[in-house]
């Protein structure tokens, strides 16, 4: 077993020797967004569903629920749990939206290194500018796939809040 | 003062005579009467040589008598070259056949020298040892037979013993004293220590070896090797072990990092678009940063605020808007939504200001790099209609330009994107808490 994790250490390390210092931004990146997709996805399995109940057995111990003050106390209930929902979103969209940034940054230094490459050695020797061009497209490549694979979940997630808000104003009846 | 009256007027003849003479056809007759006046002399010389008359014929048959005399001379002469070289080419042969085998190993000897030779002019190894290979030249010259002496078995074995030398010294650390060009182009005396024939390295920093002798490089390599230079120099002699990022090329790869633009002159290359990015950017990020300090304190203070909402301060937003209603209660809820919403539109605006500024700077920021790189690709193209694709050097500073200022739009993009997030979503928040939740705390209130 430690053989094996020795061994995907060893393909990560060359991994990031191949694509440059862009690609530790861009897996920093990676780390906090899914550190936040995580927390996200936990709250709403766990803490999320603790605020519903009690928001609802507030709800339910009212005396009276057809008023103008109930109307108002029953939009705060549904804002404060629907914004503790959407806590971390916009953040967690910007880095989808930052990662593909991240790989174009990667594309032009490793395009500067490439020519840099070229001035010192002419262009005869594409040994030499291979290193650069690597350094171009890697991060390119991990920066794409760093942001399709936060994308579906951000995309997720926001649905959720938007449904969870729906639920809880069904939930929180005026009828009885 | 007559003398001196007269030598002023000769220097004003003098003066002014060519000015006097200078229209064209004055000076075409001048050159006229010039000629005649050269084939007036010439004529009169050669009849002063004609009416000279006799006494030449004794000097004549005198010269004659000289020059046979000087030709038999010469003749004999002659013969005895031809007979020495004939004999010296006997000599010559003879030396061939004696020297035998001996010609393959002259031509060994003479290959390692003239290897030796070049390899010791570049060798660091030389700075310790000034003036090793000094003899190499003569060996050169004897073993190559310009010299006219034999090469001596001594001399043969020196070759040698300074290859070994060299072998030796490959593998070894050694610290000596040298004279060192320093950057400034002063000249001073100080340690250096040697990494075996790879780096020279003074008192932490990088040293070259050339024809000039010892110097300084001009511009060193990045910090963290210039620690390990410092490490190896206090460490060197003491037999212990230090960490050293040596250059295995000799110096050539120190070369290319010297070479290597440092990160200013590469912010330079992005020229005046880069510069403006830069600018933009900085100030964007300390606007940024005031923003997020400013909403996090906001923030918490409405929260504290919203855990009490009983005693309303005016020291936070929500405060504020509580105490709207609160001050003077009604009955009235139209009325009191009024002045909720009343108090909730000054609330905003502060929440809210410079956010939309940041948001079209980490716009504009990559769309001013991509306009840096249209630029660069013009000064490009520019320098290729002048002198054609040939020579890359000639095109880099455009590409480069183009390039630099991509990343600047980037470097500012990215960063401003994240601040403004966070700042954007934390006046969000609290907007939220204003809008749809206030009007809930006042509602509780009259209920209670």
């Amino acid at each position: 077993m430690p053989e094996f994790i020795l061994v995907i250490f060893e393909y990560i390390r060359d991994f990031m020797e191949l694509g440059g210092p862009v690609l530790y931004l861009i897996a920093g990146l990676l780390i906090i967004m899914w550190f936040m997709i995580i927390e996200r996805i936990f709250y709403i399995r766990g803490a999320h569903r603790s605020a519903v109940k009690s928001a609802i057995e507030e709800w339910e111990s009212r005396t009276e629920r057809k008023s103008w003050a109930a109307h108002q106390v029953r939009e705060e209930l549904v804002s404060r749990v629907a914004s503790k929902l959407r806590e971390n979103l916009s953040m967690i969209q910007a880095c989808v939206a930052l990662a593909p940034l991240f790989g174009l940054l990667g594309t032009v230094t490793g395009m500067i290194e490439v020519f840099q490459v070229m001035a010192i050695n002419g262009t005869s020797n594409a040994r030499a500018m291979a290193g650069g061009v690597s350094r171009a497209t890697v991060p390119t490549m991990a920066g794409m796939v760093a942001a399709l694979s936060g994308l579906f979940l951000s995309f997720w997630l926001q649905r959720k809040a938007e449904q969870e808000r729906e639920k809880l104003n069904e939930n929180l009846t005026l009828d009885h | 003062m007559k003398r001196l009256l007269t030598a002023i007027a000769i220097t004003a003849t003098f003066a002014f005579a060519p000015v006097q003479a200078q229209t064209v056809d004055q000076l075409l007759s001048d050159v006229k009467s010039g000629s005649l006046q050269k084939s007036k002399a010439a004529t009169d010389l050669e009849n002063r040589f004609r009416s000279a008359g006799g006494g030449k014929a004794a000097i004549l048959a005198n010269l004659k008598a000289q020059r046979a005399t000087l030709d038999a001379r010469s003749e004999a002469l002659e013969n005895q070259y031809a007979a020495n070289n004939e004999e010296l080419n006997t000599i010559r042969t003879a030396r061939q056949a004696a020297l035998g085998n001996l010609k393959d190993l002259f031509g060994a000897v003479q290959q390692v020298v003239g290897e030796a030779e070049a390899r010791f002019d570049t060798s660091i190894v030389s700075a310790q040892y000034p003036g090793r290979g000094a003899n190499f030249d003569e060996i050169s010259k004897k073993v190559s037979n310009q010299a006219n002496q034999l090469v001596t078995a001594g001399e043969v074995e020196s070759v040698w013993r300074e290859l070994f030398n060299e072998l030796v010294q490959q593998g070894k650390v050694a610290k000596f004293s040298a004279s060192v060009a320093t950057a400034s182009g002063a000249r001073t005396d100080q340690d250096v220590v040697r990494v075996g024939v790879f780096n020279l390295i003074g008192d932490g920093n990088f040293l070259t070896y050339g024809k000039g002798g010892v110097a300084e490089l001009p511009r060193q390599p990045d910090g963290r090797y210039l620690s390990q230079a410092g490490d190896l120099f206090g460490a060197a002699g003491s037999g212990g072990t230090v960490n050293f990022a040596l250059d295995p090329t000799q110096g050539r790869l120190l070369d290319a990092a010297v070479e290597s633009p440092s990160l200013r002159e590469r912010i330079d290359q992005g020229g005046p678009v880069g510069y403006i990015i830069l600018g933009v950017g900085l100030f964007a990020a300390l606007i940024a940063i005031y923003k997020i300090v400013t909403l996090f304190g906001v923030a918490a203070s409405v929260n504290k605020q919203a855990k009490n909402p009983g005693s309303p301060s005016t020291k936070n937003p929500l405060g504020r808007v509580l105490k709207a209603v609160t001050d003077n209660p009604t009955k009235d809820t139209e009325a009191m939504e009024l002045r909720l919403s009343e108090a909730i539109m000054k609330e905003t605006p502060k929440l809210t200001s410079w956010l939309m500024f940041l948001k079209i700077v980490s716009v504009v920021a990559p769309l001013a790099g991509l306009l840096g790189t249209v630029l660069g690709m013009i000064e490009t193209f520019q320098s290729i209609t002048l002198f054609g694709a040939g020579d890359p050097k000639l095109m880099a500073g455009g590409i480069s330009q183009a390039l630099v200022t991509t990343v600047c739009g980037l470097v500012v993009a990215i960063p401003i994107v994240l601040l403004h997030t966070a700042a954007a979503s934390k006046a969000k928040r609290v907007e939220e808490i204003l809008e749809e939740q206030s009007a809930g705390m006042v509602a509780r209130q009259i209920e209670s």
